[in-house]
């Protein structure tokens, strides 16, 4: 690890890493809650409430974080990121020191289906047992018109994760990046990323202040919530 | 690499808006559906009064939501107390089984191949097309909810670990067949 740190740069703060593949985990572990059954909702909701926290955490990571994980410092306009497609198509020699316009533009696009994919679920119900947990504060009709749309985004989201591991994989495979490492350790080799740009600090504290605050405003939201009544007319 | 600031702010603004613009699209999606069905049905329950007549595969969707809104209606006892927001009671936990297992027996024949094409319905067209693995999940609906039945005749005094796996059998099996022939 120690002769990693003279050959290499960091770009990947602390945060950001164990956001990735924390989320990782609370998805297929939302999936897999789903698929196990009924009895498994409990579970499912905790996975549920581990992606709205971690991907809010993200977006505001996007802003307050440190200098790679900042949407404005990887966010490219769309001729940029085109045209970065087209180098790529012709196999020049693409790096980018944090996230490529098209990587970027998959964040979004994953940041943005994962948070509503969380938050409807929040809202939803499967008018068999269970109840989102935020159920209580909309009409049932709403509710339900949510868990719809909780239902068919997750088809939209498994093609967005499959393109994103494909992408990686092409890295991996083609051009000889290997991304995956770079998330696991938050370095990238020197010939892959600009020495100026390393980040000196992954600011922990921040980080554990956010995700704290944000845990603070879920459970109230949650402990505050109407308990669902289904009526027995028994 | 080099990336002005106030752009970046304005593209990731930009595509922010787009992201909103497009999950609305989504959010539209049933309420479209709907919104033609209700179009249909209202012209169909304005007809009938005048004496005009339903059409067979709309009515069969009317019988069969009504079926599964009294059988919710009936499980709905059995589920609050599996899911603690009820005490448990057994007179009334045996009589929401004992209704949920005689509607659950309907469930086959409220689905008959004239209503594949109903106006707005929610049912998968595999429902049809896949008719014996239907019929096999609305076979053990009923066979689950009898078994809830016997559950419940032999020890009703209090919620045994038996009357929650029974339960929660016939509660998967709704959940099993949702996820599998109801479009989202």
């Amino acid at each position: 690890m120690n002769d990693n740190n003279s050959s290499s740069i960091k770009v990947w703060d602390l945060p950001v890493r164990i956001f990735h593949w924390a989320l990782v985990l609370a998805v297929s572990g939302a999936y897999l809650t789903h698929e196990a059954g009924i009895e498994y909702f409990k579970y499912h909701l905790w996975c549920g409430y581990a992606v709205v926290i971690l991907v809010s955490f993200r977006i505001l990571w996007g802003v307050v974080g440190t200098y790679h994980a900042r949407f404005w410092n990887f966010v490219r306009n769309p001729i940029h990121t085109l045209r970065y497609g087209v180098d790529l198509l012709r196999n020049k020699e693409t790096h980018y020191s944090g996230h490529n316009p098209l990587g970027a533009w998959m964040v979004i696009v994953l940041l943005i289906t994962l948070l509503a994919q969380g938050v409807t679920g929040l809202f939803g119900n499967d008018e068999i047992l269970n109840f989102g947990p935020l159920y209580g504060y909309v009409s049932n009709e709403l509710s339900l018109q949510l868990t719809s749309i909780h239902r068919q985004l997750f088809d939209l989201l498994v093609d967005a994760v499959a393109v994103h591991v494909l992408a990686v994989l092409f890295h991996l495979v083609i051009k000889k990046e290997n991304l995956i490492r770079a998330m696991f350790t938050g370095r990238k080799p020197h010939s892959q990323a600009n020495s100026s740009l390393e980040i000196q600090s992954s600011r922990l504290w921040l980080a554990a202040l956010l995700l704290l605050a944000l845990c603070a405003a879920l459970t109230w939201l949650v402990t505050h919530a109407p308990a669902p009544e289904p009526v027995s007319f028994l | 690499m080099k990336f002005n600031k106030s752009h970046g702010l304005l593209v990731t603004g930009a595509s922010l808006l787009l992201s909103a613009i497009i999950s609305l699209a989504v959010a539209q999606t049933p309420a479209r559906e709907s919104g033609m069905g209700g179009g249909m049905a209202a012209g169909a329950e304005g007809g009938m009064g005048a004496g005009a007549q339903q059409n067979p595969a709309d009515q069969a969707l009317k019988y069969r939501q009504a079926l599964f809104t009294v059988i919710a209606g009936n499980f709905t006892p059995v589920g609050n107390m599996l899911q603690g927001r009820a005490e448990f009671n057994g007179a009334t936990a045996l009589k929401s089984a004992e209704r949920t297992a005689q509607l659950a027996a309907m469930v086959g024949d409220a689905f008959p191949e004239l209503s594949k094409t109903a106006t707005g319905t929610k049912s998968s067209p595999d429902i049809w097309d896949k008719r014996a693995e239907f019929d096999k999940m609305a076979k053990d609906f009923a066979d689950h909810s009898a078994a809830l039945v016997a559950v419940l005749k032999k020890d009703n005094k209090t919620a045994t670990a038996e009357f929650k796996t029974a339960a929660a059998a016939v509660a998967g099996d709704c959940k099993g067949c949702h996820d599998k022939f109801r479009l989202k």
